[in-house]
């Protein structure tokens, strides 16, 4: 497309330069036709505007000097004077006056008796003879002594002469120059030449030198064949105009020159006025004006031609660019239409995954239900069966809240609830939840925590846990059963200032890893790596893309670097705000510590951690290093006061080493076990044989490390251990239209010795509690969507009442709407929090202390 | 995009138009300052001879516009009434003209002496000024060594006497008619046979007004070789022997009479009515004039010069040229001095020009006037041409002391009194 498209423009250019060049061509020929016409055209315009002028005045000059003559003869009357001295005297004085050179009498006999001037002959004595005898006026040619030509007028007179004779004209004469001059005012162009010649040929005067004497000859010697004309045709045409009394007008050729001619008859005589013209002077001017036609033409041509040129490359540019950016413009919409196919196959493959995903629980759950109530009479069966719904249900929730995080994210709508929390909290109870995972497929996790002096920072503590969860479910999950996952934390300043922290978060493990062509797109929405290795892997493909988005929220950064077979890793930045307040001092007296762990990394984190707490810490690798360094401390006199010991070195049972230890040196050595989660069956299986005096959960964060051994080192009272509220016969009052919610909750929460008392809807919770008295429920917990007043009202309405604990109570909302505009909304009406359905009785435990603990410490 | 297209298109159809268009002509007020600009002069003429006639002048003109096409000459007729008054009122008007035909009592003596005119020296370095005589090159230089004039022609005021009277009377034995000079002797020999022969007005001295009064002049100076000035024009010599000697003779002299009443055109009237033998106011233009005005004028008029006491007769004339007045545009009087050498350098065009006058050459140029009986015969007294003293500061008042010198002799005044008192030169 693009090359045609420049083919065109090219082509189009090159035509339309062509037409131009052309047309200029073609009108520059025809203004040079023109041009030759308009010459010839002017030639006779010219050389007969010339001829009037001249004959005019020729015509004028010689009545002129006709009628001087005339008053010469009036001035001294023949009839009246007797001639002599006096009378040759009053010509001569009227004659000088008059201009005349010459004066003469012209006498029968055809003689001239000069006056004064030099004596002058006529040239053709005969004409000015036959004329005056007739009684006529004569202008004639002649010449004086000196040859020089002159013009003689006659006026027919008889005068007595001197020798007793008497004239028959008076004859005054000019020089004939002095016509040539009168008679040049009016041509006036040196370029032009003139005769003034006779009816037979003969010249009377000229302009220019001549060998001739008859202009016929000249015709016949010089003009040379032109037009089809030849000289004699030339001397024929010229010999009948003038003997008819009619204008000429020629172009001849002379010596290979071109000559305009022109010949008219001088009144007042026999004579004929012929100018000739070069043609080139003519042409001249019009060959001038034809240059600077053509060079303005030429000129226009070019500028023409440039201006195209510049609007031609100005269009071929923006074609350029249009064909680009159509071109990327295909190129864009390609990959979309790719995108949207990939999305769509995505989509595709997501509903068929989340139809298989949905599906599989969902059997679970049914059949396992239908097992259950087959199996009533075999409550073990019955409780495999509910362990497995239960199960299912957890995972069809997670797809669900999946969902409804990948709906918000594709609808802008991701929002982050940004509150203070607590690092280590968020970092225990992840441990906690993929535990088992972890357990299942019997994978070792570490998890490392240092330099964390900053655990209570602002974040929203779900995203913050749904990204660590999704990343470590998805090493967990892409990790073969045996493998190791890893999971490292630590601080440094950030860059927003001292008002933040950079917290870095690495998850590695040395699972099945992520091929490159799907690594540049694991962000993507529903994106799933094809292949059998991951078909047998669960999930919807949403996992990652909500990770990035909630990253993103944040204003941190995920980074990836896998390879397959390998393993992966993800490396997450995030700057959190410093919450306050912050831990307080964390000093313990100085106590020596040994900790026992085969993973130096985490034995080397402990150390540290212990240390900045205050304690003198050493790490042993294995059991026979411990042995040995306790032993030795013993011996020096300094010995441990305290052994930490991780539940899992070198494949043997944390409480079987202890017992060895123990035995070895002596229930009286408190040994503490690290374990990797909940610590319950551990608990149940330790005995005072073990020397087990306590468990701290990993990771071992500063502050838990501080709160898990200080009740083991002599401390002041002030450092005791904050119990956590105890809300054994608290009274909640539950708003809930739904009796099935209420009985689950009700069945839920009073297992931990709360006194649950049920509202069908908004309305009846506010009047419960109107008619209650101050103080009398501890707590509320709020349904949204309810009938006559929906959760929202019942809050707002609940904070109006005039009562002092409607300020107060805690007002908790459990809703199935879980958007962060529902939240807003919660809060907005003057509720404390919001967790969301299905109801998870530890997250409502947890805010019923986080409240009431505060009110009811 | 329409807008820059149509933008350029205006462009290219102004610069197509301005390419096309022609500037306009530089119109100049005809100062000609720059080489090749027209110039405009003007020409103011007196009335000498035909050079008061626009036929004649024409002739020249055409002839200088022909070789001068950038030079136009516009001319305006003077005549001797109100000729200096226009002068002198252009001058002091700033509007002067570039060229003035007259002669050297105005153009030297006068306005030269005012510092009006321009110097043209630099014409008479060609050969053919080289050729004037002497005494018109003197009469046209001016004491400061410039020359305000450029001579075109001349005349020599002679007397004429009356042919047939003096044949009858029996005295043309006296006259040399091939030469028409005479002697002093001759003269008091002619006028004794002229009355003797009944003729008792032989001559008059008109002495009325300074009219004519160079007859008068020469032959008073003539008669013994008297001087009007000294040589260097500095000094009137009036009052000399030869002058007083001259006087006396004419004064006793029977037949000449001194007329205080009578003007030198009531002599010449009364010389063409046969009433004198002789006139002392006389020319080749007087004879025309009278022979043209005078168709019954039946005797011969013969001119003469005056009669001396053997040298060369000595005769006052008339030398007319052209003057450039200086109107601060060098241009302009470049251009002057141009259609001065047209007129001087070229002899066919200078022939004319003299023709034109009706006079002679300034310098030696065989006949002019072919044929021309008249003129022919004028012309030899043009070799007497005495000194042109007329440029002697003071000249308007010494010819009225002259005029009135000869009143009070022919009052009866004594010679040596009438004579003495001339205005001595600054």
């Amino acid at each position: 497309m693009e090359k045609k498209t420049t083919r065109f423009l090219n082509m189009s250019l090159i035509l339309v330069s062509l037409f131009c060049v052309v047309i200029f061509i073609v009108q520059t020929i025809c203004m040079s036709l023109m041009s030759e016409n308009a010459v010839r055209r002017l030639a006779i315009f010219y050389m007969s505007g010339i001829s009037e002028q001249v004959s005019s005045h020729f015509g004028t000059t010689i009545e002129l000097r006709l009628s001087h003559v005339e008053s010469l003869v009036n001035s001294v009357p023949p009839g009246r004077t007797a001639g002599g001295t006096s009378m040759q005297v009053g010509l001569t004085y009227n004659a000088r006056s008059a201009g005349f050179e010459y004066l003469a009498f012209y006498t029968s006999d055809g003689n001239f008796h000069m006056i004064f001037g030099s004596q002058v002959k006529a040239d053709v004595p005969e004409a000015l003879h036959r004329s005056v005898q007739g009684g006529r006026y004569n202008v004639c040619a002649g010449k004086d002594e000196a040859g020089i030509p002159v013009v003689l007028i006659g006026v027919p007179a008889v005068y007595p002469m001197d020798d007793g004779n008497t004239s028959i004209a008076l004859v005054a004469g000019l020089p004939t120059k002095y016509l040539c001059d009168t008679l040049e005012k009016n041509i006036q162009k040196e370029n032009i030449e003139y005769s003034i010649i006779r009816d037979d040929g003969s010249y009377v005067l000229s302009n220019y030198a001549v060998e001739e004497t008859n202009y016929f000859d000249r015709v016949e010697r010089l003009y040379e064949t032109y037009g089809g004309k030849d000289p004699a045709q030339y001397a024929k045409e010229f010999r009948a105009a003038m003997e008819t009394d009619t204008d000429y007008a020629g172009e001849v050729l002379i010596s290979g020159k071109r000559w305009n001619v022109y010949c008219t008859n001088l009144p007042n005589s026999n004579w004929h006025l012929l100018l000739k013209i070069s043609h080139n002077t003519l042409d001249e001017t019009i060959d001038l004006l034809q240059k600077i036609w053509s060079c303005i033409s030429v000129g226009g041509c070019c500028l023409i031609v440039c201006a195209l040129l510049l609007v031609f490359a100005g269009y071929y540019r923006l074609t350029k660019l249009q064909m680009h950016a159509l071109d990327d413009a295909r190129k864009t919409a390609e990959e979309a239409k790719l995108s949207a196919e990939r999305s769509n196959r995505a989509k595709n493959e997501f509903l068929s995954n989340m139809s298989h995903d949905i599906r599989t629980p969902m059997n679970g759950i049914m059949g396992m239900t239908s097992i259950a109530i087959s199996s009533l009479d075999n409550p073990p069966r019955v409780r495999s069966c509910l362990k497995r719904i239960h199960v299912s249900s957890r995972h069809l929730l997670g797809l669900i809240n999946d969902m409804l995080d990948m709906s918000k994210i594709e609808s802008g709508s991701l929002a982050l609830n940004i509150e203070p929390l607590s690092v280590r909290e968020i970092m225990q109870n992840i441990v906690t939840v993929i535990q088992p995972q972890i357990q299942e497929k019997n994978q070792r996790f570490n998890i490392y925590a240092h330099e964390i002096y900053y655990e209570n920072v602002c974040s929203d503590r779900v995203r913050l846990a749904q990204i660590l969860l999704n990343i470590l479910g998805n090493s967990v999950k892409f990790t073969p059963e045996g493998g190791v996952i890893e999971a490292e934390l630590y601080e440094e300043p950030s860059p927003k200032g001292d008002g933040y922290i950079r917290s870095h978060l690495h998850i590695r493990d040395n699972g099945i890893g992520i091929s490159k062509e799907f690594q540049s797109r694991i962000f993507e929405p529903f994106a799933r790596e094809d292949g059998a290795r991951v078909d047998k892997a669960a999930g919807a493909g949403m996992g990652m893309t909500i990770t990035k988005h909630i990253v993103d929220a944040m204003g941190g950064t995920i980074a990836m670097d896998s390879e397959q077979g390998k393993g992966s890793h993800f490396h997450i930045t995030l700057d959190l705000e410093k919450a306050a307040p912050q831990e307080k001092e964390l000093r313990l007296p100085n106590r020596n510590i040994l900790m026992i762990d085969d993973d130096e990394t985490a034995g080397r984190v402990a150390v540290s951690a212990l240390e900045s707490i205050g304690l003198h810490a050493e790490a042993a690798a294995d059991m026979s290093q411990a042995v040995r360094m306790i032993e030795e401390r013993r011996r020096g006199n300094e010995p441990y006061h305290m052994l930490l010991l991780d539940w899992d070195i070198q494949g043997q049972d944390g409480i079987g080493a202890a017992k060895e230890l123990s035995g070895r040196f002596g229930a009286d050595l408190p040994i503490i076990l690290i374990t990797d989660g909940e610590w319950d069956e551990l608990e149940a299986k330790a005995d005072a044989a073990s020397g087990i005096c306590g468990f701290i959960s990993k990771p071992l964060f500063r502050s838990s490390l501080y709160y898990g051994l200080r009740r083991f080192i002599d401390m002041a009272p002030a450092q005791e251990t904050e119990a956590e509220p105890d809300l054994t016969g608290r009274r909640i009052l539950m708003a809930e239209d739904n009796e099935l919610n209420w009985e689950i909750a009700n069945g839920l929460l009073c297992e931990f010795g709360l006194e649950m008392e049920w509202a069908e809807n908004g309305r009846i919770c506010v009047e419960k509690l109107e008619a209650s008295a101050p103080g009398w429920y501890d707590a509320i917990l709020m349904d949204l969507r309810m009938p006559v007043m929906t959760g929202l009202e019942a809050a707002q309405a609940i904070r109006a009442l005039a009562r002092e604990d409607a300020r107060t109570i805690p007002i908790i909302a459990i809703s199935a709407d879980a958007f962060q505009d529902d939240i807003q909304k919660c809060l907005a009406c003057g509720m404390n929090a919001h967790t969301a359905k299905p109801l998870d009785p530890g997250e409502v435990l947890s805010l019923l202390r986080q409240y009431l603990g505060r009110d009811h410490p | 995009m329409k807008k820059p297209l149509a933008l350029v298109c205006l462009l290219l159809s102004i610069a197509l138009l301005a390419s096309c268009g022609t500037s306009p002509a530089i119109e100049t007020d005809g100062g000609g300052d720059n080489p090749g600009d027209d110039i405009e002069l003007t020409l103011w003429t007196f009335p000498v001879g035909n050079w008061g006639n626009p036929t004649a002048v024409s002739a020249i003109l055409t002839g200088f516009h022909k070789e001068h096409p950038n030079i136009h000459i516009s001319v305006e007729y003077l005549n001797y009434d109100t000729g200096d008054d226009r002068v002198l009122q252009a001058v002091l008007e700033g509007s002067a003209p570039d060229l003035i035909l007259e002669g050297p009592e105005r153009l030297v003596a006068n306005w030269g002496e005012q510092g009006w005119m321009v110097d043209l020296s630099d014409l008479w370095e060609s050969p053919r000024a080289g050729e004037i005589y002497d005494n018109i090159r003197e009469a046209c230089r001016h004491g400061d060594g410039a020359y305000y004039e450029f001579p075109i022609c001349m005349s020599a005021h002679c007397m004429a006497i009356n042919y047939d009277m003096f044949r009858e009377a029996g005295a043309l034995p006296y006259i040399d008619e091939e030469t028409h000079t005479w002697t002093t002797e001759g003269f008091i020999q002619a006028v004794h046979a002229l009355t003797a022969w009944g003729q008792k007005n032989a001559g008059i001295l008109y002495c009325k007004s300074q009219s004519g009064d160079q007859g008068t002049r020469a032959l008073v100076t003539n008669l013994y070789g008297g001087s009007f000035t000294n040589g260097s024009h500095t000094a009137y010599a009036v009052d000399s022997e030869e002058n007083r000697r001259a006087l006396r003779l004419l004064y006793d002299l029977e037949g000449i009479t001194f007329e205080p009443s009578l003007t030198s055109t009531d002599a010449i009237d009364l010389f063409c009515k046969k009433e004198t033998a002789m006139c002392f106011c006389w020319n080749a233009s007087v004879e025309i004039q009278q022979t043209i005005n005078n168709p019954d004028l039946d005797f011969e008029i013969f001119p003469m010069a005056f009669p001396t006491n053997g040298d060369a007769p000595k005769l006052q004339g008339g030398i007319w040229g052209f003057g450039v007045f200086d109107n601060g545009s060098r241009a302009r009087a470049e251009a002057a001095k141009a259609f001065i050498r047209y007129i001087a350098e070229n002899d066919a065009t200078y022939t004319k020009a003299v023709q034109i006058s009706s006079y002679w050459p300034v310098r030696d140029m065989g006949n002019i006037y072919k044929n021309d009986v008249l003129m022919t015969e004028y012309s030899v007294f043009m070799p007497y041409m005495g000194d042109y003293y007329q440029v002697t500061p003071g000249w308007a008042q010494a010819r009225a002391a002259w005029w009135q010198a000869l009143a009070k002799i022919g009052a009866g005044a004594d010679i040596a009194e009438a004579v003495k008192d001339f205005p001595s030169p600054d």
